[in-house]
C-alpha cells in the first residue's frame, strides 16, 4: 500500500473512533467527501462539509452530503456558538490563510475540534534539511517550494505549545507513520499527528 | 418519420389550463382580492403511488409553463428541455414536473392582458399590482387542485430561484427541498434600477397609452428597448468580448452613421425585436414590480427567521462567477441564513463567463448536482416516513 494511503486509512479510521455517535459534525477542508461519507455510514453523524475546489464539491454533493462551496472564512463564520459536537481539520489547517481565526472559530461554533497536520519535525525532513541541504520532500510534504499549497510549516513541538497557549486541551492523540502508529518520540518519528482538543475555558 | 424522432425527449406536450378561486377570489398581498384565476401549466412524468416525487419547476421573467418537450409543428422544444426528460437531470421516468405560468404573466394565466370578466375587456392597468408570495399562493392552489399535498422539490433559477425560495418562506410544510439558481432573497437598489429603465423605456412609447393598447400593436418601441437593457443584464463584460467582440455587422469599416456598425448592437436590436412579438409590455411592468417587491424577509425580523419554518428542509443554491445581475454573494447570504436558522444548505458557485444566462447555459455543470441532490431530498423523505411509522 503506498504511504499516503496507508496514513489516510488509518486517519479516517481513528476520526471514526473519535466522532460522536449521531453527532453534528463539520468538516473544514473536506475534499470530495470521503472522510464525511464513511462518518455518515459508521457513526450516523449529520454531516457538513466546507471546500473551496469545485470539482471535489461536486464528489461530495455526489455522495449525499450537504457542502459550502468556499474558503474556510467564509464558511464557518455564521454558525451560531456550539453548532457541531465535532469540527474537523483533516491536513487543512497547514493551507489556510488565517489558521489562529479558522481553530477559535472552530471553538465557538463547535465542543470539539479534531485536527490532523503533517508534522515538519518527521526525521526524513530533518535529514534532507540538513544533510543534502534542500527543503523536505516527504509523503506529507510532495511538493516544490513552488507548487506546494502549505503555508504552515510546524512541528508537534509547536502545536504542544500552542495548544499551551490556547488553552487547549488534549483528549486524545495519535501519531502515524507509513499507516502504522507511533508511541515513542513522536515529534521526530511521526509524519502526521493527529489531536482531538477541547477548550479548557471557552474563550469570550 | 416517427414521433420520438422528431420529438426526443418528453415528446410532444400540452399546456392544460385550469380556473381557479371561482369560488373565493384571491387575497392580494396589497390587500386587493383577484379571482377567478386562470392557471396554465404543464406536467411532464406521472405521480407515483407514494406521491412523493412532485417537483414544481418555476419559470425565469420572459419565461411560460413550456419547461420541456415539444408543441405540435415547433422547431424547438421548451425552456429547460436540455434538464427534463428521461435520464436527464430532472428524470421523468422517477420524478413527476410541473411548471404553472406565474400570474401576471401572458403565457395562458391571468395577467394585465387576460380579460377582465367584469368588462370584457383586457385588464390592462386594471389588473392588481401582483407580488412574488401571491403568485405562490396562486400556486399552491394548482397543487391543491392537482391532489399534490407536499413537494419534493421546489425548482426554478432567476425569478424562478425567487419564487422558488418564496415556496420555502410561504409553505415550509409542503416543500421537501428547494433548488435556486443564480438569484436572490431581495432585489439590490441595482436590480430594481435596471427594471425601471426598461418600465421607463415601455411607458415611454406614446404607443403605451397609459396601458391601454390591446387594440393596437402597443410599445413596440419601448418594450424592444426594455428588453435589450435586460440583455445587457443577462451577459458578462468577458463573454461579451468572446462572443461579439468589436466585430463589425456586414462591413469592413465604420459607417460614420447611426444605422448599424457593431455585432452586439446587432444582437441586442435582434433580442429586443424578438421579444415584441413574444411577450406583453404590460406584464413586464407587471412583473418586474413583483421583482422589485421581492424580498423573503418581509413580515419577519431577520432573513434568518424567515427560513426558520424551513428547518427540515433541504436547500440547493447554485451560482455563477460572471453573473453581476445576481452576484454569488446573493445566494451566499441565503446559505448563511439558512444555516444560522438551523437548516440544511449546500452552496455551489460555478466559474463561468456566461454571465446571468450560464443559468440556462452551463447545464453540464448543474447536470449531476441537481440529480444527487433530488436523489438525496427523495431519501431524506423515506427516512422520515419510515422513522415516523
Amino acid at each position: 500500500m503506498p504511504e499516503q494511503l496507508a496514513n489516510r486509512t488509518r486517519i479516517y479510521q481513528w476520526i471514526c473512533e473519535q466522532a460522536p455517535q449521531g453527532g453534528r459534525v463539520l468538516d473544514i477542508g473536506c475534499g470530495e467527501g470521503e472522510l464525511l461519507a464513511q462518518l455518515v455510514a459508521k457513526r450516523g453523524v449529520k454531516a457538513v462539509g466546507i471546500e473551496l475546489s469545485e470539482e471535489c464539491v461536486v464528489k461530495a454533493v455526489e455522495r449525499g452530503l450537504s457542502v459550502h462551496h468556499g474558503n474556510a472564512e467564509e464558511g464557518i463564520d455564521h454558525y451560531p456558538d456550539a453548532s457541531f459536537d465535532l469540527v474537523i481539520l483533516s491536513l487543512a489547517i497547514q493551507e489556510m490563510h488565517e489558521p489562529l481565526h479558522v481553530i477559535r472559530e472552530a471553538f465557538r461554533i463547535g465542543r470539539q475540534l479534531l485536527i490532523v497536520f503533517p508534522n515538519f519535525g518527521y526525521w526524513r525532513a530533518r535529514w534532507q534539511l540538513c544533510f543534502t541541504g534542500h527543503a523536505p520532500k516527504t509523503e506529507s510534504f510532495p511538493y516544490t517550494w513552488h507548487s506546494s499549497p502549505n503555508r504552515h510549516f510546524f512541528t508537534v513541538a509547536d502545536w504542544d505549545d500552542f495548544c499551551r497557549e490556547e488553552n487547549l486541551r488534549c483528549v486524545r492523540r495519535a501519531f502515524l507513520d507509513n499507516g502504522r502508529h507511533v508511541k515513542f518520540c513522536p515529534n521526530l518519528r511521526s509524519e502526521v499527528a493527529l489531536y482531538l482538543l477541547e477548550q479548557i475555558t471557552p474563550r469570550r | 418519420m416517427t414521433e420520438t424522432a422528431q420529438y426526443p425527449g418528453v415528446g410532444l406536450v400540452e399546456t392544460q389550463t385550469v380556473e381557479l378561486f371561482t369560488d373565493e377570489p384571491l387575497q392580494l398581498e396589497n390587500g386587493e382580492t383577484l379571482g377567478p384565476i386562470t392557471v396554465a401549466y404543464e406536467v411532464y412524468g406521472a405521480l407515483n403511488e407514494r406521491r412523493d416525487n412532485a417537483i414544481l419547476l418555476c419559470h425565469a421573467l420572459s419565461g411560460g409553463a413550456h419547461a420541456a418537450g415539444y408543441h405540435p409543428g415547433d422547431q424547438k422544444p421548451g425552456w429547460w428541455d436540455i434538464m427534463i426528460g428521461p435520464g436527464k437531470a430532472f428524470d421523468t421516468d422517477r420524478y413527476c414536473m410541473i411548471c404553472p405560468n406565474v400570474l401576471g404573466s401572458c403565457y395562458g394565466t391571468t395577467g394585465p392582458s387576460s380579460i377582465n370578466p367584469k368588462t370584457g375587456k383586457p385588464y390592462a392597468l386594471n389588473f392588481p399590482v401582483v407580488t412574488v408570495p401571491d403568485m405562490v399562493n396562486v400556486e399552491a392552489k394548482l397543487l391543491d387542485h392537482l391532489g399534490i399535498e407536499t413537494l419534493l422539490c421546489v425548482a426554478g433559477g432567476s425569478m424562478g430561484g425567487m419564487v422558488a425560495l418564496q415556496w420555502a418562506v410561504s409553505y415550509p410544510q409542503r416543500v421537501k427541498s428547494t433548488l435556486a439558481i443564480a438569484s436572490t432573497h431581495q432585489h439590490s437598489p441595482q436590480q430594481i434600477a435596471f427594471n425601471e429603465v426598461a418600465r421607463q423605456s415601455i411607458m415611454a412609447d406614446p404607443a403605451w397609452n397609459k396601458g391601454d393598447y390591446y387594440d393596437s400593436d402597443g410599445p413596440t418601441m419601448g418594450l424592444a428597448i426594455g428588453r435589450m437593457v435586460g440583455h445587457v443584464t443577462y451577459l458578462s463584460e468577458e463573454g461579451m468580448r468572446r462572443k461579439f467582440g468589436r466585430r463589425l455587422r456586414d462591413r469592413e469599416r465604420f459607417g460614420y452613421d447611426f444605422s448599424l456598425d457593431f455585432e452586439v448592437e446587432s444582437y441586442l436590436r435582434h433580442q429586443g425585436q424578438s421579444f415584441v412579438s413574444r411577450f406583453d409590455a404590460n406584464s413586464l411592468l407587471y412583473l418586474t414590480k413583483a421583482l422589485d417587491y421581492f424580498d423573503l424577509s418581509i413580515g419577519y425580523s431577520s432573513l434568518t427567521e424567515a427560513f426558520g419554518g424551513a428547518r427540515g428542509s433541504l436547500f440547493l443554491l447554485i451560482a455563477f462567477s460572471s453573473d453581476w445581475l445576481y452576484p454569488p454573494h446573493h445566494l451566499k447570504e441565503v446559505a448563511r441564513a439558512i444555516r444560522r436558522s438551523g437548516g440544511d444548505a449546500t452552496y455551489y458557485e460555478i466559474h463561468s463567463d456566461y454571465g446571468h444566462d450560464a443559468f440556462l447555459l452551463e447545464y453540464e455543470k448543474q447536470e449531476p448536482l441537481v440529480r444527487s441532490f433530488l436523489k438525496r431530498a427523495q431519501t431524506a423523505w423515506r427516512e422520515q416516513d419510515a422513522q415516523r411509522a
